[in-house]
């Protein structure tokens, strides 16, 4: 049920950001300053949800270099040279396996 | 152009942009499947309701490993970046009916976005765009329907040891490094992952959402470019 309602608040949520100024028309644009910030918040929200994965709850402290971590840092650099999604997920989980296995 | 070849068109041009969201999708699905706490037929319709990949990952992660309120908001969040495809798009909707600026929005996705400005000229002939958008969007609604759908099913054969549910933190860290060019942008996603770090030990996992607000303030304040006004239209 929980579940059930989260989703539809999300749904709801996202078709109404979706909707707002194309139903709206709003010829104003908004403020140069949160226009900024609605660019950045995709960058920042990802970014946050990878590193909140990473430490759990534990915050700082609970980061160690581990299988997870050394694979994701490889599956950064091998984004950010390839800029493509589908060969950093392949080189990624290949990545765990082998860290997993040899741990 | 005719709307039959307009949406013929629309669905071929979206066909490159669907091919990496196809594992996005599979993956999805298996990790729906492998969260108890998000029943399959529940976390399947999340396919339909929301329409957008990292929204629902944020939503079946959080409900897994947080609370509901976490889920939602973070799953708001996540796709407020919608905001600024609806801006931008907006002036390109005058000349459409009333019909057609209700159901597009629902197709506005990443992929469709990116079509439409990348030749935002089809804008110009309101039956021709209609086809192509609708066109370009059911396909891409069916693929995903289809590939979350296959995800869920074949996530119950899927081993714990595969880790599957670590390619949620590769697919986010990989969206983010490729996505991110603009150095605001950089700033907000480095100073969004340090503060997150910080502020980890919050209650609710709110450190989440205060770590992303510290990061896009980083990155208001370093940006000293002036905002374009995406999609513009010069032509009187």
């Amino acid at each position: 049920m929980t579940a059930f309602v989260v989703t539809l608040i999300v749904g709801l949520g996202t078709y109404l950001t979706r909707a707002s100024f194309i139903l709206t028309l709003a010829d104003r644009t908004l403020p140069p300053v949160l226009l900024k910030a609605m660019r950045n918040v995709g960058p920042a929200v990802l970014s946050a949800l990878v590193a909140s994965l990473v430490v759990g709850t534990e915050g700082v402290a609970g980061l160690e270099v581990s299988p997870e971590t050394v694979a994701l840092a490889v599956a950064g650099i091998v984004a950010w040279r390839t800029k493509n999604v589908v060969i950093t997920l392949v080189v990624g989980m290949v990545a765990i396996w082998i860290l997993q296995a040899l741990w | 152009m005719s709307r039959r070849t307009a949406t013929l068109t629309g669905i071929r041009e979206a066909l490159p942009l669907a091919v990496p969201a196809i594992p996005f999708g599979l993956v999805l699905g298996v990790i729906i499947a492998e969260t108890p706490e998000v029943p399959n037929l529940i976390g399947w319709l999340g396919s339909s309701f929301i329409f957008g990949g990292a929204a629902q990952l944020t939503v079946v992660t959080l409900l897994g490993t947080g609370t509901a309120v976490a889920a939602a908001v973070g799953g708001l969040v996540v796709n407020a970046r919608h905001f600024m495809y609806s801006m931008a798009l907006a002036p390109g909707f005058k000349a459409q009916p009333k019909w057609f600026r209700w159901l597009a929005p629902y197709v506005l996705i990443d992929q469709t976005f990116a079509l439409v400005m990348l030749n935002d000229k089809r804008l110009e002939d309101p039956v021709g765009f209609r086809a192509y958008f609708l066109g370009a969007g059911a396909f891409f609604w069916v693929k995903w329907q289809i590939t979350t759908g296959t995800g869920i099913l074949l996530g119950a054969t899927v081993p714990e040891s595969w880790s599957l549910d670590f390619a949620v933190p590769i697919l986010f860290l990989g969206l983010v490094v490729i996505g991110t060019t603009r150095r605001p942008a950089v700033v907000a996603a480095l100073v969004g992952f340090a503060a997150t770090m910080l502020f980890a030990g919050l209650p609710n996992r709110s450190g989440l959402l205060v770590g992303a607000l510290v990061g896009v303030i980083g990155g208001v304040l370093v940006d000293r470019e002036q905002p374009e006004v995406v999609g513009e239209r010069t032509e009187p």
